[in-house]
């Protein structure tokens, strides 16, 4: 009898379990075709916001651009003026507003549409802290085009400079480092006059920096545009179109510029420099908008700038000078523009 | 059988909702004009009535959809997050903040076809003026604004234009006494490629506030009456449904 009563039992719950997970779904395809797109986005992105070491952050507004021109060709054009430039207004001759400029060219060599299911949320709950979330199980099958371009351009960045977080043997002035510039050349504070009781005025130490860089690298872009009514719930959809680029970077321009203290009529200028200069640097980004509709794109990107290089005696391959993490959002426009590469 | 189609024929395009409408997204976009502000001005002393040229960027969408009209306004956000630089410098000599930091509206229109629609909409948001002649866009205080107002839609040709007339009333304990504002504003559209266009968006705003200034860093007992006068031309990119 007790055996026949777990018998029982464990069937009784593996059939209720079977049955809370059994899901029953009936759908059909409204849309499904990630060769109809608008080929072309432009953007005014309203912000863009960077964390960098070279002066802490910056934020501004910038503007975008990419094509996808035919099969086998990539545009892309990015630009970001700074209007909240950390450390700019300490200085009106030394430091440097941010801003970033580039524009280059990808080579598409695959450019194809595979089925493979997508997931597809039905619905999102939250109950207290918890949020759940039912999915489509095993996804939708759905045509995902996956383009991937070699890439390449050209690109100029300028931005204020914290010379204090380079206290370091390498950075200097007239050729003389930053610790003899600051203690026995006092590059950083003048005489008012030239009288010897005249008052001795400190000078922050912020200069500015500019790099022109040549960078190439590939380009993985995603397109799903796929909308199904689900039947009780509606239309649902997946619908992407993303880009992920791995950029080397090579800096033939990568300029300090020069440090000028003193009073009007009589200032002195001195040659900033840094002793073991990287060219190189590397970056990892996204960028993410809709395939058709209008709406806001978001790029996200981190890496390291070419510049200053590491110093000998450190355990870092890298110096962390280099490294920024930058975002933009902005409101774009998607535009059909000949030609065009439909799959037939 | 020919009447009874011909009458549903007429009743589904009753309940069909013509593609109409447009969406002025100043994501960001620009606006000229002036700004007025008669106000007794205590800090310094330096103005008692002054203009300046509005500030010119500004973020906004406004859009105007089949049956639904929305709003969401940053502007006077958006222009101080980009005078940063300039107003930690001194180089400003006045804030020119005025208008919404956060300001939304919702609207419903009536109408049929898709040459005209009307209707009304509510507002609430949060906005400044610088009554206090602030030269930190920052430093502005902010109020609380509420109203409704009336909106109206017409297509014609590659055009499209919108007109809106509002009014609000102005509130913040220990800021603002009492304070009501009326404005206009009027939208002309054109489609240049495919979907999209230019929109320019002329505006007079005009508010009469009763405040509790700023004197000396401290807050007057008193209130104090102040007035707002704006006209600007908003412009930016414009999609058409």
């Amino acid at each position: 009898m007790k055996k026949s009563i777990i018998t029982l039992s464990i069937l009784i719950s593996s059939l209720l379990s079977t049955q809370l997970d059994a899901q029953s779904i009936n759908y059909t395809y409204v849309r499904n075709d990630p060769f109809d797109i608008r080929n072309f986005s432009a953007s005014i992105d309203a912000l863009w916001g960077e964390v960098n070491s070279h002066n802490g952050y910056a934020f501004g507004w910038g503007a975008r651009a990419e094509y996808m021109m035919g099969k086998t060709l990539l545009f892309n054009f990015d630009s970001r003026f700074g209007f909240g430039t950390n450390l700019y207004r300490q200085s009106n001759i030394n430091t440097a507003n941010y801003f970033a400029m580039e524009g280059g060219v990808g080579l598409i060599f695959v450019n194809s549409a595979h089925t493979r299911n997508v997931p597809i949320v039905l619905s999102t709950q939250r109950v207290g802290n918890y949020q759940y979330t039912t999915y489509i199980r095993g996804g939708v099958p759905a045509k995902v085009r996956t383009i991937v371009a070699l890439r390449g351009g050209w690109g100029q960045y300028r931005n204020t400079l914290d010379f204090t977080k380079f206290s370091d043997s390498l950075l200097t002035f007239n050729d003389s480092t930053y610790g003899a510039a600051k203690g026995k050349m006092k590059v950083f504070e003048y005489k008012s006059d030239t009288t010897k009781t005249a008052k001795t005025i400190t000078v922050d130490q912020y200069g500015s920096i500019n790099i022109g860089y040549l960078y190439g690298g590939i380009n993985f872009r995603t397109i799903r545009n796929l909308l199904i009514d689900v039947e009780g719930y509606g239309y649902r959809g997946n619908i992407l179109y993303s880009d992920f680029y791995i950029d080397v970077m090579f800096a033939p321009i990568f300029n300090i510029k020069d440090f000028t203290v003193g009073p009007p009529g009589a200032q002195m200028s001195y040659k900033v420099g840094y002793k073991e200069v990287s060219r190189f640097g590397w970056r990892i980004g996204w960028f993410w908008r809709k395939p058709k509709e209008q709406g806001f794109s978001w790029k996200f990107e981190f890496g390291s700038r070419p510049g200053f290089k590491s110093m000998a005696n450190s355990s870092l391959p890298v110096n962390v000078r280099n490294l920024y993490c930058m975002m933009t959002a902005g409101l774009y426009i998607p535009l059909k523009i000949k030609p065009m590469y439909t799959e037939d | 059988m020919k009447k009874t189609l011909t009458l549903l024929a007429v009743l589904f395009t009753t309940l069909t909702f013509a593609q109409v409408g447009m969406n002025s997204q100043y994501f960001p976009g620009g606006q000229v004009g002036f700004v007025s502000v008669k106000s007794p001005n205590y800090p310094g002393g330096k103005y008692t009535k002054y203009s300046s040229g509005a500030g010119f960027p500004i973020l906004m969408i406004d859009r105007l959809a089949s049956r639904w009209y929305l709003n969401g306004d940053m502007s006077a956000l958006y222009y101080a997050a980009t005078q940063t630089n300039k107003a930690n410098d001194n180089r400003l000599k006045i804030s020119k903040a005025e208008g919404a930091y956060c300001n939304g509206r919702v609207g419903y229109v009536g109408g049929n076809g898709d040459q005209f629609r009307i209707g009304g909409y509510l507002g609430f948001g949060w906005s400044t003026s610088n009554l206090d002649s602030i030269i930190k866009p920052f430093g502005q205080k902010a109020y609380i604004n509420w109203g409704l107002g009336l909106i109206a839609y017409k297509k014609f040709g590659k055009f499209r234009t919108m007109g809106k007339i509002g009014y609000e009333i102005y509130t913040k304990k220990n800021y603002i006494y009492r304070g009501h504002g009326l404005y206009f504003e009027g939208t002309i559209g054109y489609s240049f490629y495919q979907k999209y266009g230019l929109s320019i968006m002329p505006c007079f705003y005009s508010k009469g506030i009763s405040f509790y200034p700023e004197v000396n860093g401290a807050t007057a007992t008193a209130p104090a009456d102040a007035k707002v006068k704006s006209f600007v031309l908003k412009f930016g990119l414009a999609r058409f449904f």
